[in-house]
């Protein structure tokens, strides 16, 4: 059951581009779910912005990923707090969790829809220990604004049955790696995702194009989880 | 940092409110933050959909915080009494 409770911000990174990585401590151990969210009170009027919990389950501490892109109520409340503020959070919220026993697990996200997938990622391999296929595709536009690309290259290191990609709409001559669309780079990586259970978090033209793309390559529609972003 | 101040969803159901809740059925995303929020109010259809179950689930204080937690604004808020949209402002 969700409660409101006041959150303290003890750390505010900027990681990249817009994105804002903050931490806030609670009195207590903060229970969630890997994938879950929660609703901050970004107004005095209760208006409400909700976050995809950044970090892994366990403690008093929870860490939110913020894009300030889009510069609304959220964007300027996070913006505007410093350390020691208190800040009234709503939760947790959400169903978009890992199931008890997954199948072999594809994640694919756009932009800051990789967010609720770190601590799933980090519970599949470190708390279940996990041992059957894990791929991430992250699509981004532009390799300035990524994050995060170390701590999923080490998870790829240490455990060999995790593979991460990252496909950027707009990279430079440079880029070698995966270019254009998630949807698209899906397809190169296999012939046939039979077996495997999927989890999309991003745009909705993405959700629905690797749905279909996923649906035709053997997927069971009731295997694909998304979370929509708005 | 203060303590816990508010746990939503755990009171007992009212007899009658005077807020009147309406999904906007193409904002809905299935967030289900409202069915956390006010369960005895709103619950996901088959669809992934918010359905109203009952209007006088919950307290109005907990209808309005189920409106004010949707990702997408997808749920308003009417004061019954002056005819006043309470929510989206």
């Amino acid at each position: 059951m969700p409660q409101i409770l006041n959150g303290l911000l003890i750390r505010k990174v900027n990681l990249a581009g817009n994105c804002w990585l903050v931490t806030f401590e609670f009195p207590d151990d903060y229970p969630f779910l890997a994938g879950q969210y929660v609703s901050l009170k970004v107004a005095e009027d209760g208006t409400r912005r909700s976050y995809s919990i950044a970090s892994a389950p366990g403690g008093k501490v929870i860490e939110l990923l913020v894009d300030v892109g889009p510069m609304g109520a959220g964007s300027r409340y996070i913006l505007g707090l410093k350390p020691g503020d208190s800040v009234e959070v709503l939760g947790p919220l959400g169903r978009f969790t890992l199931p008890p026993s997954p199948k072999k697990v594809l994640f694919v996200a756009t932009g800051s829809g990789i967010v609720p997938f770190r601590p799933m990622i980090h519970e599949l391999l470190e708390k279940r220990s996990f041992t059957d296929e894990i791929h991430l595709d992250w699509g981004m536009r532009y390799e300035e604004d990524l994050f995060w690309i170390d701590e999923f290259k080490k998870l790829e290191t240490d455990h060999p049955n995790f593979k991460f990609d990252v496909v950027l709409s707009k990279p430079t001559k440079e880029w070698s790696a995966c270019s254009g669309h998630v949807n698209d780079c899906l397809i190169k990586h296999r012939a046939s995702y039979l077996g495997w259970e999927a989890f999309l978090c991003g745009n909705q033209q993405m959700i629905e194009e690797v749905t279909a793309t996923l649906s035709g390559l053997g997927v069971r529609r009731e295997d694909i989880h998304f979370e929509k972003f708005f | 940092m203060t303590d816990q101040t508010y746990t939503v969803g755990s009171g007992n159901k009212p007899t009658k409110t005077k807020y009147q809740v309406k999904v906007i059925n193409d904002k809905c995303i299935g967030a289900a933050s409202c069915v956390a929020v006010a369960a005895m109010t709103f619950k996901l259809n088959d669809l992934n959909k918010a359905d109203i179950i009952d209007q006088d689930g919950n307290v109005d204080s907990e209808k309005l915080l189920a409106a004010q937690s949707c990702p997408t604004a997808a749920i308003e808020v009417i004061d019954m009494a002056t005819g006043e949209k309470i929510w989206p402002k």
